[in-house]
């Protein structure tokens, strides 16, 4: 067994006529935080939630910590995974999105509990104590009843972290967790992520935050169309880009 | 900035406060004239006017009657029989209605064009019909059998075991479900894409995303229309006294067909229909308060705030109007 947490052979995926993935080749090691950066369009967020099977792989293969996504080999066939191990696999994956999507119906405390008491049936007071730990990992201790509404933007995104982080997972996925921020709320979900990656969590980020990536990242990918442009350290990729593509989309963001 | 009511001394940062003459609204005061006279013309038609019947000055609106009726035995009773019927139909509707919204809502085209057709056969064809279709229902099976499909019977009972409130119940159930089925089906189609996304990424199952995250929030979407539909069957309930089921409307008209006091009488009906429905009203509010949370941050001004606010009339302790949290 390698130490790969993502193994990505030439992963396809198209949206009826509209090829998004072209055969993507990536490798996340444990422990590793890769950024995946490039262009509206390119396929960052598509590979992100092919990860965790929010999309389904139509062509290549993809594994994370050694099992295929979304499929089960035996015999050399591939068969379809049911609903229940798609779940439980997709438990052990924690996912942070763009826009929170936190529950407006639950408070932050009970946001957090969700997946441990639903999924992993804890029992509800173990679960709101870990949940109010959580919290105050995210500094957040003295938001634990407060509806999402109430929160800033950068809370709520933080709350999410935090919901992500009760299912304990060994993967992360975060699809563009600042995009949809105020520039001064930026600051503290890049603390959290940050606080994250010295902990050793294995991260995957789509980002448009180049000094994140170029500070946490162990790996940068930049993709464009569908595929995998280069990849490398933040310095060698952001700094001393060797393909056009790259240095054109990094004049832009820069 | 701010603005504050005229005379009053500078607030504590020292602003002065806006003097202005607010602007005046003589077409409120005329058309709340306006309705007040009509206001009093209804009440004194309704309390205090007479009318020559048979030679004799009476009231015209008999309320004696209608007090000397509208506590007795049969009236109560046929009350009773209109809730009974109308809650067991809303709650058989409401279980059918999120079964066939889900249905319809399916990825199976099966599951979903089942559900279409269910509501393109109950939706399409008058409640009335059903109900005496079900009463009828006799003619077409006088034994049902429970048993092997197109095999052997185990168990056979007879038709006559559908009893008229039993025959009313199941139409009006079944015609609720179809309502009911598309209520719900807006209310799950209104929660955020991404609600559900954020549920599968931790791992809940699609049974219980719908259940936990989905539904709660289609909640607020579905419960004053439910609320509606539930005030509606209230009364579309009255239709169960063609099928002979001894609700409200048909135990006041056992009454007037001896006594040929129709009006008071089918007002005594019409204000226990009141009643009820007011009290319905009230629990929807509840219900909505409830399903609300985390939606508002501040629960919508209730009828006296707005009167007040209308009006003009301040508060006993003012607060600075208007100048509460604006948009994110």
């Amino acid at each position: 067994m390698t130490d790969a947490m993502v193994q990505a052979e030439q992963v396809g995926k198209r949206f009826g006529r509209l090829e998004v993935l072209r055969g993507i080749d990536l490798t996340v090691r444990t422990g590793e935080v890769l950024c995946l950066i490039g262009p509206s369009g390119s396929g960052k967020s598509t590979f992100l939630r092919c990860v965790n099977h929010l999309e389904k792989v139509d062509s290549g293969r993809l594994s994370v910590a050694g099992e295929l996504v979304g499929y089960r080999e035996s015999g050399g066939k591939l068969y379809e995974l049911r609903d229940r191990e798609v779940c439980r696999k997709r438990a052990e994956i924690g996912m942070v999105f763009q826009r929170f999507n936190l529950f407006p119906h639950m408070t932050a405390v009970d946001n957090v509990m969700t997946g441990p008491l639903r999924v992993r049936h804890e029992s509800p007071t173990t679960a709101r104590e870990r949940a109010g730990g959580l919290l105050a990992r995210v500094g957040l201790a003295d938001k634990a009843d407060a509806y999402p509404n109430q929160l800033s933007g950068g809370q709520q995104q933080r709350v999410a972290i935090a919901r992500a982080l009760a299912m304990s997972p060994k993967l992360m996925l975060f699809d563009e967790p600042t995009s949809a921020l105020d520039p001064e709320l930026v600051g503290d979900v890049l603390d959290v992520m940050r606080g994250l990656a010295d902990d050793g969590m294995t991260m995957i980020v789509v980002t448009h935050e180049m000094g994140f990536a170029r500070e946490v990242a162990d790996t940068v990918v930049f993709m464009d169309s569908g595929l995998v442009v280069e990849s490398g350290p933040p310095d060698a990729v952001l700094t001393h880009p060797s393909h056009e593509r790259t240095r054109a989309f990094l004049s832009k963001v820069l | 900035m701010s603005i504050g009511p005229p005379d009053e001394d500078p607030g504590p940062s020292g602003a002065v406060p806006v003097r202005a003459v607010p602007v005046r609204h003589p077409g409120r005061w005329a058309s709340a004239a306006v309705l007040v006279v009509l206001g009093a013309m209804l009440v004194h038609t309704l309390g205090f006017s007479t009318v020559l019947r048979g030679g004799k000055r009476v009231p015209r609106f008999e309320w004696g009657v209608v007090g000397q009726y509208l506590t007795t035995g049969p009236v109560l009773r046929g009350l009773l029989v209109t809730l009974e019927l109308s809650v067991l139909a809303m709650v058989v509707g409401i279980i059918l209605g999120v079964l066939l919204a889900v249905m319809r809502l399916s990825p199976n085209p099966l599951m979903a064009g089942t559900s279409w057709l269910y509501l393109w056969f109950f939706r399409g064809t008058p409640v009335l019909v059903q109900l005496l279709f079900w009463y009828n229902l006799s003619y077409l099976y006088p034994t049902f059998t429970v048993g092997v499909p197109f095999g052997p019977g185990f168990v056979h009972f007879s038709a006559n075991s559908i009893t008229p409130f039993l025959a009313a119940a199941l139409g009006l159930s079944l015609n609720e479900g179809a309502y009911m089925a598309e209520i719900v089906r807006a209310g799950i189609l209104s929660v955020d894409e991404g609600q559900a996304e954020a549920a599968s990424s931790l791992g809940m199952t699609r049974g219980a995303t719908l259940r936990r995250i989905v539904l709660p929030q289609a909640m607020r979407v579905i419960i004053p229309p439910t609320g509606n539909e539930t005030i509606s069957m209230l009364k579309t309930s009255s239709l169960a006294s063609v099928i002979t089921v001894g609700e409200l409307l048909l135990a006041v008209q056992n009454v007037y067909s001896r006594t040929y006091q129709t009006i008071p009488l089918l007002m005594v009906a019409s204000l226990w229909y009141l009643a009820v429905t007011s009290v319905f009203t009230v629990g929807q509010t509840f219900l909505e308060r409830y399903f609300g949370r985390g939606s508002t941050r501040e629960p919508p001004p209730g009828f006296w705030t707005r009167l007040r606010r209308n009006l003009a009339i301040r508060p006993r302790n003012p607060t600075v109007a208007g100048a509460g949290p604006t948009g994110s």
